[in-house]
């Protein structure tokens, strides 16, 4: 039983192909930006905004079509990159924020990105 | 990758010997409006008898002799849900008969904890088949009790047998029995409901529970089995409602049957659904409140002896002080 909404959504997003990277059976973040898109989708849910479930369903959707589409042993391959652009597709379309406000929201979340890159 | 894949969703047909039950199975069977079924029949004995009864089909039968399915047998239950996965893997829809001394906790339960069972499939409801022409000769044996005590829907069935007046004072006796399943009469196991989408455990979408009998009567009995109801506006501690039904199902869990509630937890943005049977909980976020939407606590405890003062203070004790 799950009383606390982000233990639920956790166990959610664990079930097999859309399972987020760990180690040693905890969430493994390689650096801040990839951590905050993580929180936002989970607040975001758990304001009703959207079912994990459905982020669920489109992220193993959003990874097939990206395996798809990439060598498997591309080194550019990034679980977050998906995530932000799945959490950015749901954003959209369940008018969480509207168009210019998703721009803005995003840029904050690519500026963090490259930042990280920078670095 | 995987492809993705949409859990089959089970239907457990459970009654007393006589009741109907395979006569409800030859319905669903001739009316599935195109479905792939594959249906489980269990016997208890060694030679099946009523998969003889079941009208032939391109259904897959499958046929469990080892016992009563409530017994020992749940790894057998397990494996031909693995073989009906494996085998038949175009199945939509998979409808479990039950002999008729079948207790359906454990059956109820394997769904919970089964991991086989949890991933591939979704128990959708528990059907229950009562003969009216013998229930009052029946309703005092304790797996008659259980069978409509766990039901997400009691078909009356042979209601042509019996007077209307008759009909009422059993109706009268099921609703104390159970006040959350939904009644149909029927004659010859037929009804013209949608059975195969009952949702009675889908806690993704329960808004709520039907209000009708949480108004009529705050508490419910019949002899020794009776419905605890609570229905209160107040905003539940998350922390101590977690602690308190665990330790309330730990100690009363012989006596619960089922039970269910959707709770306002902590006063977020979702309501909080949980159900069991006996000690096997389950629980988690559910649909979000509507923005007007009085947030109302509603929970129904059934099973045997229950103490309803018991059950009132322990849920009262998690209320968050304001």
């Amino acid at each position: 039983m799950y009383t606390k909404y982000e233990e639920y959504a956790l166990s959610v997003m664990s079930g097999g192909d859309s399972n987020p990277p760990k180690i040693n059976g905890k969430l493994n973040f390689k650096d801040d930006w990839s951590q905050t898109a993580f929180a936002i989708a989970i607040n975001l849910s758990k304001k009703g905004y959207f079912e994990m479930e459905e982020f669920r369903q489109l992220m193993i959707k959003t990874i097939r079509d990206w395996e798809n589409s990439h060598d498997l042993n591309d080194k550019s391959w990034n679980y977050y990159e998906i995530w932000v652009s799945v959490l950015e597709k749901l954003i959209y379309e369940k008018e969480v924020l509207n168009r210019s406000e998703v721009s803005s929201f995003f840029k904050k979340i690519i500026d963090c990105k490259s930042s990280f890159k920078n670095e | 990758m995987s492809k993705v894949f949409q859990k089959i969703p089970v239907t457990v047909i459970t009654g007393d010997l006589g009741a109907g039950k395979t006569s409800l199975l030859n319905n669903l069977l001739v009316n599935n409006k195109g479905k792939k079924l594959a249906v489980i029949v269990n016997e208890f004995g060694e030679i099946g008898i009523d998969s003889d009864l079941v009208i032939r089909s391109d259904e897959e039968i499958l046929e469990m002799n080892n016992g009563c399915i409530c017994c020992n047998i749940r790894g057998d239950l397990v494996r031909i849900i693995e073989k009906i996965i494996k085998d038949f893997h175009e199945t939509e829809q998979i409808i479990i008969e039950t002999t008729g001394l079948a207790d359906p906790a454990p059956i109820i339960q394997s769904f919970w904890i089964e991991e086989t069972l949890i991933k591939n499939t979704k128990l959708d409801g528990l059907i229950t088949v009562v003969d009216s022409l013998h229930f009052n000769r029946k309703k005092d044996c304790l797996h008659v009790k259980k069978q409509i005590s766990f039901a997400d829907v009691i078909l009356l069935n042979k209601t042509d047998l019996i007077t209307f007046e008759e009909q009422q004072n059993i109706e009268k006796d099921l609703s104390m029995l159970n006040p959350l399943a939904i009644l149909l009469k029927t004659m010859f196991s037929k009804s013209n409901e949608n059975l195969f989408e009952i949702g009675g455990f889908d806690l993704a979408n329960a808004l709520k529970i039907d209000p009708l009998f949480l108004v009529s009567s705050q508490h419910k009995h019949q002899k020794n089995i009776n419905a605890v109801c609570i229905k209160n506006t107040k905003v539940v501690d998350g922390d101590l409602f977690n602690k308190w039904i665990y330790k309330f199902a730990q100690y009363n869990g012989k006596n619960l049957f089922r039970y269910k509630g959707i709770i306002n937890l902590d006063n977020e943005a979702r309501r909080f659904v949980f159900q069991g049977v006996h000690m096997t909980l389950d629980g988690r976020p559910g649909k979000p409140w509507e923005k007007k939407e009085k947030r109302l606590n509603q929970l129904v405890f059934i099973g045997k002896n229950l103490d309803e003062y018991e059950i009132e203070e322990g849920f009262n004790s998690c209320i968050q002080s304001i």
